[in-house]
């Protein structure tokens, strides 16, 4: 299911590739067999340019990251700008509605006094940074999502107990059915398959 | 855990691990020589401008304890938790607490002017604030618990030192021990000692702060946070230390592959962490006493606020929200070059911070309108700062040429050479 099926007024962009069948074609993917030789043609993939490509591998590979050429997130960013807005908007939520809106003495303290609006503005500096690292993760990764296109393949589901893969989507400008499977052979994937999306 | 490999013998060479003989002398002489023309400059100020310059000598003396327990705390926090990443920067922290004595005998000086010399700069020996309508609590205070009594405050001095004293020496043998023999049982071992010595130290810790800069700064104020204020600022002034050494060393091509962006990544976010904490305790104190408004404890910061407002402001921002953007960056926290300057304007506002403590104690008891701030009592308390200090740091400069740079024979070397940020 793509987004289009929910909202009507989205036209589906036209496949770039489409099988026999007819239908789409999501991407190709090649297994590999040991953590080294998926290693190595993650730093070949990375040097030839591909951009919309991953690796799995049934648990984290310490220096995968390098190997794959996968730039910094900018989730930070976005964490940060959410804890300011946090901070802001508490900020001033607190002092026009103890200032402006609604005074009352309470021991004497000035309306505006700054001190008793810190804990508030910094509780909701960090529930802004949560919320927007957890909903930003989300919608950086595109989750959540129902299905995958890779579950289709059966031998896929290995990448959860013994084997590597590399999938290469065809959105990528640099894909084509024929020549990315004859890359990912000469880069020792085995088993390759092409993918039909959703 | 990994193995030593070909390629970390090459790092372990003596021309990497250790300066050259005579290396540095130049610098810690120049240490020693801006030292004694400080203490010199000192000593004439306790004649002519007494307060101005025990104050000096005080918060010289405040800032090299500061720094000593601070790297005292990191060591026994490394052992404790058995880290690995941080064995390369270890020995950087113990120099750091070797120089400790230094701080001790320039406070035990500075104690004993305000205890027996009549500086009177510590408020409790301030005849101006004892009798000036606060008599009542000077004498509940020193008679009924004898707390100000010359003798139990000396006694309590003597606990907190030989404590220091101890820690400090199991901690350096240990680690010393351990490069001539490397025997891996010495990292379990000071591992046993840290556990209690931590206790210890955050008693002693907590305690002279109250004892050397609670009641200094005025004996009727007291704050049961105190003790973590202070311990925030060494924290971070130690850090600091820290990452000005190794960029110190790295200039001077040492350590190469063994202390790398990665440690000064891990260094940097300490450095970070203890200046939130530091604002933290800072407002935590501050947010408590402003509300509750007894007039026995806002008196020190309506005093500070009303008499030094310039410099409480800067504290607050020169203090927090500057280094706060500043570190704030990823970049700024992995460049060597970035990195050794903020460590030296985190430095500078330790010392602003420890300043803001002490100084005003001088004015203490004076009906004058406006603290007594010129050149020239200006320079005889910069005198005492930069004499101390001068002093500790040719110290901790000829410590570090003396020995190797690293624990050269640490079990957990292997893994602190591949230490790596993820994130």
């Amino acid at each position: 299911m793509a987004i289009s099926d929910y909202i009507p007024f989205i036209t589906p962009r036209a496949p770039r590739f489409v099988t026999e069948s007819g239908a789409a074609v999501y991407g190709i993917v090649a297994e590999f067999a040991t953590p080294a030789s998926v290693y190595h043609a993650a730093e070949k993939m990375r040097d030839s340019g591909f951009a919309k490509w991953d690796v799995y591998s049934p648990y984290p590979m310490h220096g995968l990251d390098e190997a794959m050429g996968v730039k910094r997130t900018i989730l930070p960013v976005l964490v940060a700008t959410g804890a300011f807005t946090g901070v802001g908007l508490a900020y001033l939520m607190q002092w026009w509605m103890s200032a402006v809106d609604f005074q009352i003495v309470v021991q004497g303290k000035p309306y505006g006094a700054w001190e008793p609006f810190v804990p508030i503005t910094f509780e909701m500096g960090v529930l802004f940074a949560a919320f927007t690292s957890l909903f930003g993760m989300l919608a950086l990764n595109g989750l959540p999502r129902f299905n995958h296109p890779l579950f289709r393949s059966e031998r896929f589901l290995r990448v959860s107990d013994d084997r590597y893969m590399i999938a290469i989507e065809a959105e990528d400008p640099k894909f084509d059915p024929e020549q990315t499977r004859a890359f990912l052979e000469s880069l020792g994937g085995t088993d390759i398959e092409l993918i039909e999306d959703d | 855990m990994s193995q030593i490999t070909a390629s970390d013998d090459a790092i372990m060479e003596d021309r990497n691990v250790r300066l050259d003989a005579g290396s540095w002398s130049m610098l810690s002489n120049t240490f020693f020589m801006v030292g004694a023309l400080g203490l010199l400059l000192t000593v004439i100020g306790l004649f002519s401008a007494t307060k101005h310059a025990a104050a000096g000598l005080h918060i010289g003396a405040m800032i090299a304890i500061g720094l000593g327990l601070g790297g005292m705390f990191f060591t026994l926090v490394f052992h404790l938790t058995n880290s690995g990443w941080s064995t390369t920067v270890r020995r950087q922290f113990e120099n750091i607490v070797w120089c400790l004595p230094v701080g001790m005998i320039f406070a035990a000086i500075s104690i004993g002017l305000n205890l027996y010399g009549g500086v009177g700069l510590a408020s409790w020996k301030n005849q101006e604030v004892t009798q000036g309508g606060a008599e009542h609590l000077f004498h509940f205070k020193s008679s009924q618990f004898t707390w100000f009594a010359d003798h139990w405050v000396l006694a309590r001095l003597a606990l907190y030192f030989v404590v220091w004293w101890f820690l400090r020496r199991m901690l350096w043998r240990h680690s010393t021990l351990q490069d001539e023999n490397g025997d891996p049982a010495l990292t379990s071992r000071v591992r046993f000692h840290s556990s209690y010595g931590m206790l210890l130290f955050a008693f002693t810790s907590t305690f002279f702060a109250f004892d050397w800069l609670m009641a200094v700064a005025d004996y009727r104020f007291f704050s049961t946070m105190w003790g973590v204020y202070f311990f925030a600022g060494n924290l971070f002034s130690a850090v600091s230390l820290c990452i000005l050494i190794l960029a110190a060393l790295g200039r001077a091509g040492k350590l190469r592959g063994l202390v790398t962006g990665e440690h000064l990544h891990d260094l940097s976010k300490l450095a970070f962490g203890f200046t939130v904490f530091w604002a933290y305790i800072a407002f935590s104190q501050y947010f408590l006493i402003w509300y509750a408004n007894i007039p026995e404890e806002t008196a020190f910061f309506i005093y500070r606020k009303e008499h030094w407002p310039l410099l409480t402001t800067t504290l607050v921002i020169g203090h927090f929200i500057i280094p706060f953007y500043i570190l704030l960056w990823r970049p700024v926290r992995r460049s060597w070059v970035a990195m050794s300057f903020v460590a030296l304007y985190l430095l500078v506002m330790h010392l602003l911070d420890i300043y803001w403590i002490v100084r005003p104690a001088v004015d203490l008891g004076s009906t004058a309108a406006h603290p007594t701030f010129d050149a020239r009592s200006l320079a005889f308390e910069a005198a005492g700062i930069i004499g101390v200090l001068s002093v500790f740091m040719g110290v901790l400069v000829r410590r570090i040429a003396a020995g190797p740079l690293v624990p050269i024979k640490d079990p957990r070397l292997a893994e602190a050479l591949r230490h790596k940020n993820f994130v």
